[in-house]
């Protein structure tokens, strides 16, 4: 299963679930990143962490680990 | 004319209930970067003020707006994404609107403020709101950026739907406000509430039985409080609300597992839901245009370019608040200096109230006056960077340096800025979300090596290592100063965040925003502001201070004292003249320069027993280990307020009066001939490096001090001085220790 952070830049995908329970879960649900929603990686910082990332046409920046809780499943073209 | 209002309303209030005096209290509440504080400023124009929630760091900001109709108090609350909270700086939104706030009343009405370009997400958190049982008004806010994006919107049509006022405004432009301010005015009134979600029927029956619970207790819970015990963190929830917290499962949770609707697939998948159902027909986006901001995004995050324009962005800032603040703190001191001065003549005749007006209350002021030119250039950058969205990027570029001890990407501007002062650093670390990482770079900002450490370095420096080692090791010397507060910081940070702070970090999910040309106007008044709230809130413990050092190096002020002192004066100069004592009293009276040794000497035995002095030579023993005599003890001592007063304070004690700089070769030459009772030297190497690591780790300032308990609060600011006060003798210890020993072998 592929998790976030492991999309390639400008990469989309659809969001398939949320790992953990807990804050990252209720900030990331309360910001629109739900089951079924689509998610684009934009970029990587230079160390590679955080990750930004464009869902329902804003951009966030996440850090790796928070971005390993998503799991996504890539749109094929 | 508001009077005249208000008496004719009273009158008629008994008989028409409907107009009265209106002395009401709205809440701005909305995500961060939706230009709220911009809102909020222009409905209250000039009327505000900043306090503090207790117990919070975060600011209670309270404006007035004033309309035909009498006054309205608006509340502007923190910016957040739910009011599922994390942090306490979070929770307080959700405590004010449901009238649990201690020291804040319950408003009467929400301003929901959305982001017009963003308004699926915006929706959710006024989803909520609509369920703490108040009216809501909606500002369509940045209206102007949504339809230059070609986003339209049918707010007329949202209106209906929702149930309440849509009022679309452009803040920063100052448009829509009138509008605002009268559709609150009439929505006072009407109490428009916003329509609410349709949650299946489980989810309404555990609602209905906490409900029940509540009632038990004789309590009426609103449905955000449902909610949070049911979706939120019900723990800490229960705890707010003083209910007990059972080990037992709660029976609406487990109806709503059964269902299916629990935590993780229930609220926020049918919140929008709904909100896709709301905005059905009514939002429609322009096909994508060529993104302009991708390509400017690619460049400032840029591995090379990227970091390069950041260093390019922090040499300004920093190099501008070093040198734009230079002329306008030597104005400041100039003309403290000649307000003394005159205080000093026109009091000669009641020394005392000289002293204190002098020495303590004028240096008390231009003390806290002197940070204004340092403060508001760094807020005017910061406001410039948060308003254009670069602000995210850099942080978004540095957040890998700093997160692994517990800082935040967002910590380097305080961190930099501290590099110049800690005062308005640490004030800087406003702009990081996290508390816990908030809290951790204000801990290690002192640490940087701040502009009054410089004196000191020169000074021992020039006199004890740049003659033994000569420039080339002086220079690394003085670099190596400056990269000492830095190195430890990092550890010490993840030292402190590992063990002492408690709680979760919030998670660091940053909004990019979208880059904007700020307003000037806004961008200014959040510089004023922070210069005001600066004066005011630290102004008062910076002067108590002061005034404070000044009563501990004065008194006692015994005569016996200056006669002994002026006795042996006199004899000195007798003997080293060869006249006699009373021919030698009248040479110094005559001597402008002989007066002024004498009062040297004078001031340096005061000096020696005044409390202060005392305090010193008590303290010698526990400073023994580092080297220091108890002069130099003393002199540490006294620069407990303020590390340049160490200077101007050997001086004193040496004999050479106060007003010594870095650069004055005879206090260099009274150190270097300073000894200890069996004649060896009290400065050597080892004991010169030993005091500039001590300076370099110790929060010698009382500004600092008091801008960390505003920000942070006394428990904190203790915890502060006593941990760096430890480290920096241990530092002091260690580098004589290990200094003598290489030395002698």
């Amino acid at each position: 299963m592929t998790r976030l952070h492991q999309l390639r830049p400008d990469q989309a995908a659809i969001v398939t679930d949320l790992q953990t329970r807990g804050p990252i879960r209720q900030r990331l649900m309360a910001l629109g990143l739900l089951p079924g929603v689509e998610v684009t990686l934009t970029r990587r910082a230079p160390l590679g962490d955080p990750i930004a990332i464009r869902v329902h046409g804003f951009e966030l920046s996440l850090r790796r680990a928070e971005a390993a809780t998503v799991g996504v499943s890539v749109q094929t073209v | 004319m508001a009077v005249t209002l208000d008496t004719a309303e009273s009158g008629r209030s008994a008989s028409s209930p409907v107009s009265r005096p209106c002395h009401r209290l709205i809440a701005l509440v909305g995500n961060p970067n939706t230009g709220k504080s911009a809102l909020f400023n222009r409905l209250t124009g000039s009327h505000q003020r900043v306090g503090n929630f207790p117990g919070l760091t975060v600011e209670k900001r309270i404006g007035r707006l004033r309309h035909r109709a009498g006054t309205i108090d608006v509340l502007d609350l923190p910016g957040l994404y739910s009011l599922d909270a994390i942090s306490s700086d979070e929770w307080i939104v959700h405590e004010v609107l449901t009238g649990r706030a201690a020291g804040t009343p319950r408003p009467d009405l929400v301003v929901c403020v959305v982001d017009a370009t963003n308004l699926r997400r915006n929706l959710y958190l006024a989803s909520q709101v609509g369920q703490t049982g108040l009216p809501i008004v909606i500002a369509l806010n940045m209206i102007d950026e949504a339809e230059a994006a070609g986003i339209r919107i049918d707010h007329a049509e949202l209106s209906r739907r929702l149930g309440v006022p849509v009022v679309p405004t452009a803040a920063s432009r100052g448009r829509g406000t009138a509008e605002l301010s009268a559709a609150v005015v009439e929505a006072l009134e009407s109490r428009p509430m916003l329509a609410p979600v349709d949650w299946p029927a489980p989810v309404r029956e555990a609602v209905a039985a906490l409900r029940d619970e509540a009632s038990r207790r004789s309590l009426t819970l609103c449905d955000a409080d449902a909610f949070g015990l049911l979706y939120g963190d019900a723990a800490e929830l229960r705890r707010r609300l003083g209910w007990p917290v059972n080990g037992e499962p709660d029976p609406a949770l487990e109806r709503l597992d059964r269902a299916d609707l629990d935590g993780a697939n229930a609220e926020s998948i049918l919140r929008y839901r709904w909100i896709n159902a709301v905005l059905d027909g009514i939002l429609s986006t322009a096909p994508t245009r060529p993104r302009k901001r991708e390509s400017i995004d690619a460049l400032l995050t840029h591995r090379v370019f990227g970091v390069a324009v950041f260093l390019a962005v922090m040499y300004v800032v920093f190099t501008s608040i070093y040198t734009l603040a230079g002329p306008f703190m030597d104005a400041i001191e100039w003309a403290f200096g000649a307000l003394g001065d005159w205080a000093a003549s026109a009091l000669a005749t009641t020394p005392m109230l000289a002293s204190l007006l002098t020495d303590g209350v004028i240096i008390g002021v231009g003390s806290v006056v002197i940070f204004l030119p340092q403060i508001l250039i760094l807020f005017f950058f910061i406001a410039l960077l948060e308003d254009t969205g670069y602000m995210a990027r850099a942080a978004f570029l540095m957040d890998r340096l700093f997160s692994w001890c517990g800082l935040s990407g967002k910590s380097f501007v305080p961190l930099l800025s501290s590099y110049a002062c800690a005062v308005p650093g640490v004030m800087a670390t406003r702009t990081i979300e996290d508390p816990k990482a908030r809290l951790t770079t204000i801990l290690v900002a002192p640490l940087m090596s701040c502009s009054a450490r410089l004196p000191v370095y020169v000074l021992l420096i020039g006199a004890f290592i740049e003659p033994v080692y000569g420039t080339l090791w002086a220079g690394f010397a003085l670099f190596a100063m400056h990269l000492l507060g830095l190195a430890v910081a990092m550890p010490i940070a993840f030292v402190l965040n590992r063990f002492m702070l408690r709680g979760r970090g919030t998670p660091f999910v940053l909004e990019l925003p979208p880059y904007r040309v700020p307003a000037m106007r806004d961008v200014l008044w959040r510089m004023v502001e922070r210069g005001r709230e600066f004066i005011l809130r630290a102004g008062t413990i910076i002067f108590a201070a002061s005034i404070l050092i000044w009563a501990l190096c004065y008194f006692p002020r015994p005569d016996s004292v200056e006669e002994a002192a002026t006795r042996a004066k006199v004899a000195a100069v007798a003997a080293e003249r060869g006249v006699s004592d009373d021919e030698a009293l009248a040479l110094i009276e005559g001597d402008e320069e002989l007066a002024a040794a004498l009062g040297n000497a004078v001031d340096a035995a005061f000096l020696e027993q005044s409390y202060m002095g005392r305090m010193g030579k008590a303290a010698q023993p526990i400073f023994a280990p580092a080297g220091f005599d108890w002069k130099i003890t003393v002199g540490v001592l006294a620069s407990f307020p303020a590390r340049e007063v160490l200077i101007s304070t050997l001086g004193i004690i040496y004999g050479l009066g106060g007003d010594v700089d870095e650069g004055s070769s005879t206090l260099v030459a009274s150190m270097r001939a300073a000894t200890w009772s069996d004649g060896s030297p009290v400065f050597s190497v080892p004991v010169a490096a030993a005091v500039m690591v001590f300076f370099a780790l110790c929060l010698q300032c009382a500004s600092t001090v008091a801008i960390i308990t505003r920000e942070s609060g006394g428990r904190w600011a203790l915890f502060a001085f006593v941990y760096m006060t430890a480290l920096a003798w241990a530092g002091a210890v260690v580098t004589y220790q290990l200094g003598a020993a290489w030395i002698g072998a």
